[in-house]
């Protein structure tokens, strides 16, 4: 809770300049519910799916999100990249079919393509997700690393290991909530481009 | 929550003088007595798996080495993994014809996602069969070793018993079987079978029954180098290799590398019975049903002594008087009686000097070992008293493992409450109950009763600490009526059906420490 004080806060005193009012730039046959909280410059692409109450804070810089993602509520997408000598800011990447768990928490850059992240994880601004990842659920990885592809991190210690295969798309899922979201939610239109 | 129930704040005295958590301890009914941990047997009752919840019979459970038959658990993490089902398509052989689906079997764990598709192992046609454990390499000189030492036991049993024959001074074989049989003297034929036993062993002499030989391995030699020069150059890759608990959960093969990880069976867990030493009645049975929680026969502590807990603590000071708030619960369903009393006089020379300190400690240790002697010849009374009315069985020696104990010292000046303290029965019903009928029964001191809930009350006392530093901690005597109906008389009374069963009511002490917290060293 004080973790996500602390976000807002600083979403809204350094961010003011930063911050576009410009609306998220959103593919086709994604659903955005309207009640997900989604401030700055981003660009989200298509068959994506953004439950209520999620937030994407791009506080430091635009974020990129790919297509057939599935970002659940609470979870935080915040960049809080660092900007450089010249004023560029960094852009945080989020690659396609990446599962958002309730409640996890990302600052990576770089998140590639199939990861997982499992309820209540934490993945630190100076790692950066390879392919086919699962964060466990409670892990918190505030490292500065490349995780590696089809790493698993699971338990209270964070222990490692590699799977052989990266985890399934879930495309099921998807198909199944952007038939249903629509019926209980209000969505934000998709941009037309 | 856990907090509140398993608090080193509050510990209780067994009966063996060792101070334990409320709720680790027991009550036997029949010595009436508190027990604790080390003063109770532990049997086990059955074995079943965890997973799927089935019974095991306990020489089952020991031909399968104590894992379930069905069940498997992750070589990974140890959770339960769990069947998947999935279809494959298999290109059939003519290329015309389109490819079939068949459905496939494989092991997942839901926790890590370790499934046996990562270490290669085939997929299975048949969703409940097919993972057999890989042969122990060792097994056959396992089952080697075991059957010489086996061999060799019984041969040291039969030289045994050649020296007891030899000591004896036996009838010679002349005498027949048959005159044995007419004369009808069975002890000569006793002796002629165990002539018998004597000839099978003089026959084979020789090696004594042990055919083979068993060889034992040459030990390595110590060299400079390590075997494994690799170990030096190649890079360690953590997530390949096995942790240490990883190994350890395989004992028979503890491989190193992740990737030759092999689903086991599910280790079985016990359901376990307690037994007081004393009277070697049960103290606790669970049900026998693996699925069910409940137990036959709960004599917990906490269902037959009043329940002591911390309530409210302002922050110390040194001399400084505090007013805190305790509170007691009766679990019986009878009123109760509780009369405080302080479990020894707390040194009032005590300050920061260290020597005075040693002394006075010297001093409580003298008084504790004192108390400590006077508890046993207590406890020896009481027992004495109690083989006389026939409840406890067979007096014993008291067990003492005070010596187990932190070291315990009154820190503070206690005032405690001179009356005795009401407490109202337990009542089931009471939090159903609207109109507050048990809380207006009793005059209550206000001084004295902070507030009452059912069987509940708070109840103030003052505490002076008398050090500066450390725990506020003091121990007390809880006094009070426990009224029983002794096992012999319930049994006739039951019989005959016509009396009501005798109560008898015995006078119960327990022992209470309490740690209050820290005194504050700000104001001083």
């Amino acid at each position: 809770m004080q973790k996500m004080a602390y976000t807002q806060r600083q979403s809204s005193s350094s961010g003011q300049s930063l911050i576009s009012k410009s609306k998220p730039k959103i593919g086709v046959g994604s659903i955005v519910c309207k009640e997900a909280e989604i401030r700055g410059e981003v660009i989200i692409g298509s068959k994506t799916v953004i439950h209520p109450k999620a937030r994407i804070l791009a506080v430091r810089g635009p974020i990129r999100i790919g297509d057939g993602n599935l970002i659940e509520e609470q979870t935080c997408i915040i960049n809080q990249g660092d900007i450089n000598d010249e004023g560029d800011s960094t852009v945080m990447e989020i690659g396609n079919n990446n599962f958002f768990e309730v409640g996890s928490h990302c600052e990576a850059i770089k998140v590639g393509n199939n990861n997982i992240l499992e309820c209540k994880s934490k993945v630190g601004q100076q790692v950066i997700l390879g392919d086919g990842c699962v964060i466990g659920a409670c892990c918190e990885l505030t490292t500065n690393e490349t995780l590696p592809d089809n790493t698993v991190v699971f338990g209270k210690d964070c222990q490692r290991r590699m799977q052989s295969e990266r985890p399934l798309a879930q495309t099921l899922q998807l198909d199944f909530l952007t038939k249903v979201l629509p019926n209980y939610h209000h969505l934000q239109k998709s941009s037309r481009n | 929550m856990a907090e509140l129930f398993w608090p080193g704040s509050v510990l209780y005295f067994c009966s063996c003088k060792l101070a334990s958590p409320f709720t680790s301890l027991y009550f036997c009914r029949y010595c009436v007595e508190v027990r604790c941990q080390l003063c109770v047997y532990t049997e086990t009752d059955s074995y079943f798996c965890p997973n799927c919840l089935e019974n095991m019979p306990s020489a089952e459970a020991k031909l399968k080495k104590n894992r379930c038959a069905n069940c498997f658990e992750c070589p990974s993490c140890g959770n339960a993994l769990s069947t998947r089902a999935t279809a494959i398509a298999i290109p059939s052989d003519n290329p015309e014809e389109k490819t079939t689906a068949k459905k496939v079997f494989y092991l997942a764990c839901g926790f890590c996602r370790w499934s046996t598709r990562d270490v290669a192992i085939p997929d299975r046609n048949n969703a409940s069969s097919g993972w057999q454990e890989p042969d122990n390499p060792v097994s056959k000189r396992m089952n080697n070793l075991v059957d010489f030492y086996k061999k060799l036991a019984t041969k040291e049993q039969q030289d045994r018993e050649k020296l007891k024959l030899k000591k004896k001074n036996y009838i010679h074989i002349s005498a027949s079987s048959s005159f044995a049989t007419k004369t009808g003297n069975l002890g000569l034929i006793k002796k002629r079978s165990s002539l018998s036993l004597m000839r099978s062993l003089s026959l084979n002499k020789g090696n004594g029954g042990i055919e083979e030989e068993i060889s034992f391995s040459e030990p390595a030699e110590a060299t400079e180098q390590p075997s494994r020069q690799d170990l030096y150059t190649e890079v360690v890759k953590l997530e390949k290799s096995s942790s240490v608990s990883q190994m350890l959960a395989q004992p028979d093969f503890q491989y190193s590398q992740t990737c030759d990880f092999y689903p086991r069976h599910k280790h079985l867990i016990a359901k376990r019975s307690q037994r007081c030493r004393q009277c070697e009645h049960n103290v606790v049975k669970p049900e026998f049903n693996p699925s069910s929680t409940k137990y036959k026969i709960q004599f917990f502590a906490i269902n037959y002594i009043p329940q002591l807990q911390i309530s409210n603590v302002p922050e110390f000071s040194y001399q400084k008087k505090s007013r805190v708030t305790l509170s007691l619960k009766n679990p019986l369903d009878y009123p109760v009686n509780v009369t405080l009393k302080l479990a020894r006089k707390p040194d009032s020379n005590i300050t920061d000097d260290v020597k005075q300190d040693e002394l006075s400690e010297g001093e409580e240790k003298g008084t504790l070992e004192e108390q400590g002697k006077d508890g046993i010849k207590k406890a020896i009374k009481r027992t004495d008293s109690l083989s006389e009315k026939g409840l406890a069985k067979t007096q014993k020696i008291p067990v003492d493992n005070s010596g187990d104990n932190e070291t315990m010292v009154d820190t503070a000046e206690v005032v405690l409450p001179s009356t005795p303290l009401l407490l109202a029965a337990k009542d089931d019903a009471a939090e159903f109950d609207e109109n507050e009928a048990t809380t207006t029964k009793y005059e209550d001191d206000p001084n004295v009763i902070a507030s009452r809930q059912a069987n509940k009350i708070y109840f103030y006392i003052d505490v002076t600490p008398l050090r500066t530093t450390g725990d506020v901690q003091f121990s007390l005597l809880l006094n009070y009526d426990f009224k029983t109906i002794p096992s012999s008389v319930s049994k006739v009374g039951a019989k005959e059906g016509q009396d009501e069963p005798k109560i008898e009511t015995i006078h119960l002490e327990h022992q209470a420490h309490l740690k209050l917290g820290e005194i504050s060293q700000s104001k001083q």
